[in-house]
């Protein structure tokens, strides 16, 4: 593939998938600066792949995959991520499909307290309503531990939940 | 074990905050200028690597140590502005001048791939470019400003101090505004990537050219020279303080038990000096020294200017206690010119300083003082031709507590304009913080 046609085919793949991919980014990150930062750093290290990516049936799942990797690396960084990308490209509603209870606002706070590869397994089987076959896949994990995060990611929610309206 | 009911809500309200997420740009064009960009920076390190190889060729210029491999570059985020429009007008009652504003200096050249990012995307397109000057620099917040350009740094950074190299880099001291963070210094590439890291709570010189950094991180006793792409030029095991570097030649602070000493950086050749040395001309002929003397009643400040041309070193200059320094001056740095000697006045119960130049031949002191003469302020450098220095002013009134902050070109018989809008101070917890910092 030339560069051209790798960078045109490259270019329509994420303009169909960017909103997609934000939604997801801002579920792992939690703000939309770092939602921004995540989104454009994996799909750089995308991009330098792209004339494999492009050929598998499910770009995606690919794409996600780097996005977990991609966060998680941060995460472990001991050194600070000192850069701020602005989000010019990422904005976030106030949620309006239903009025936000406090309940609501303590389950948010909990879901970004969650550690990054917890949250992510969260995010890929709620939200992305992928199979846990498919949520281990993505993680590099086993099944048993997909379950494991998940689990405990609603088990520590419980307690928290308890703690709060006691 | 989980219920579908728990599941349920879960997916509920990940579904509803995800809702809530648009994007209203591309994100293909930065995607692709920062693949390009990464590229370029692997390629750049290896280069800048090789270079810290040859160099080990020289003995004499590793005194005493390892080379320090830059730190993975990391993306950042620069965007360029509207041109902003700056007020000029008069403020605490000093006659108006209009002085001339920071601006962007000509666009250098470089050379690699065009990256294409589209107009709001905040990965810069690197054909063209300004370049950052001390003339032209200053932080606001969170960010590094030069003519047009923005740089960003970390949502929260708190700018301390910085200096502008001589490539258009920086050398930045800050710290996190949220939860407990150390003061950390650092090398930045024009672009504001970080290429060398220079350790936490520590001190540093810049070269007049801009072209090496003399540093000492707080958890140890090395002393580095970097260059300013982030390559180590020197080091040296010292318990002395960093004082300043002139040309390829560093100065270490030391007390009177140490002395201060003089360290060729490029031959490694060594000069004791008298105690307690601040600054050094820019011909190395002259150097300031800054000191206290315990009292009852308080520490006296004193400064002197000793010849290092002789070898007995004699002040030409002292000023010491209450007679003789009322104000308390504490010199910094000599001018570009050697000409004057700048520092702070000292100013009891401020979070602030008061600006203060003397004059080397007779210590004739040029501007700031006590009362009516404090220029108020947080950080600031005297202009290359000598007669007028910017500051990030304290524009309160009363001066105390401080609640205004600007940015002024003023002239050394105080006359001043304002360069960037008034802003209100930050409060870090209790403390006002200035909005503006300009470089040394």
């Amino acid at each position: 593939m030339g560069n051209t046609e790798r960078e045109v085919d490259f270019s329509a793949y994420v303009r169909a998938r960017q909103t997609s991919l934000a939604r997801f980014a801002y579920l792992l990150t939690g703000d939309p600066h770092s939602a921004e930062d995540l989104v454009q750093s994996s799909l750089a290290k995308v991009y330098a792949k792209w004339d494999h990516i492009s050929t598998v049936e499910a770009p995606d799942a690919y794409v996600r995959k780097v996005m977990v990797n991609e966060h998680t690396t941060w995460w472990r960084r001991a050194w600070r991520h000192r850069e701020r990308t602005d989000s010019e490209l990422i904005r976030v509603m106030d949620p309006a499909a239903a009025p936000t209870t406090a309940h609501d606002s303590e389950l948010w706070a909990h879901v970004r307290s969650l550690a990054p590869q917890q949250r992510a397994a969260v995010v890929l089987r709620y939200y992305e309503d992928l199979t846990e076959a498919q949520t281990a896949e993505i993680l590099g994990v086993s099944v048993g531990t997909v379950k494991s995060h998940t689990s405990r990611a609603i088990s520590s929610l419980r307690s928290s939940m308890k703690e709060v309206t006691s | 074990m989980t219920t579908p009911d728990q599941e349920n809500e879960f997916q509920a309200l990940l579904r509803q905050h995800a809702d809530g997420v648009e994007v209203s740009g591309d994100f293909a064009p930065g995607a692709i200028a920062r693949r390009r960009r990464d590229q370029r920076t692997r390629a750049a390190l290896g280069a800048a690597a090789a270079v810290a190889v040859i160099a080990v060729a020289v003995p004499t210029v590793w005194s005493a140590g390892r080379g320090t491999a830059p730190v993975p570059a990391r993306t950042t985020s620069t965007t360029s502005l509207p041109s902003s429009s700056s007020s000029s007008v008069p403020t605490e009652g000093a006659p108006t001048t209009t002085g001339p504003q920071p601006s962007a200096t000509a666009p250098a050249t470089t050379t690699g791939p065009t990256g294409s990012a589209a107009p709001h995307v905040r990965t810069a397109p690197e054909t063209v470019r300004a370049t950052a000057t001390r003339d032209t620099a200053y932080a606001l917040d969170d960010t590094l400003r030069f003519g047009d350009t923005v740089v960003g740094l970390e949502k929260g950074t708190v700018v301390e101090t910085f200096a502008v190299l001589g490539n258009g880099g920086f050398v930045l001291q800050s710290h996190l505004s949220s939860g407990v963070s150390r003061s950390e210094m650092e090398i930045l590439s024009p672009t504001g990537r970080t290429v060398a890291s220079l350790g936490a709570s520590g001190t540093y010189a810049v070269s007049s050219d801009g072209s090496l950094v003399l540093s000492k991180s707080g958890d140890g006793d090395t002393v580095v020279v970097h260059a300013a792409d982030g390559s180590t030029v020197a080091r040296r095991t010292d318990a002395r303080e960093v004082g300043a570097i002139v040309g390829d030649v560093a100065y270490l602070t030391g007390d009177a038990s140490q002395g201060s000493l003089e360290w060729d950086v490029t031959t490694g050749t060594t000069r004791a000096l008298p105690a307690h040395v601040v600054a050094v001309s820019p011909d190395r002929t002259r150097a300031a020294l800054q000191w206290f003397v315990a009292t009852d009643a308080m520490d006296e400040a004193c400064w002197a200017v000793v010849d290092l041309t002789k070898p007995s070193f004699p002040k030409t200059v002292e000023r010491c206690g209450a007679g003789e320094n009322p104000a308390m001056f504490m010199p910094t740095a000599f001018s570009s010119g050697g000409t004057y000697l700048v520092g702070s006045h000292y100013v009891d119960g401020g979070f602030w300083f008061s600006a203060g130049v003397v004059r080397v031949s007779d210590g004739a002191t040029v501007l700031g003082g006590t009362g009516d003469r404090v220029v108020s302020g947080w950080t600031w450098h005297l202009a290359d031709d000598e007669t007028s220095f910017v500051i990030s002013r304290n524009t309160s009134t009363p001066l105390s507590p401080a609640t205004r902050n600007t940015l002024q070109r003023c002239s050394l018989s105080g006359a001043c304009s304002d360069l960037r809008s008034e802003l209100p101070t930050r409060d870090a917890a209790g403390a006002a913080e200035p909005r503006y910092t300009l470089p040394r």
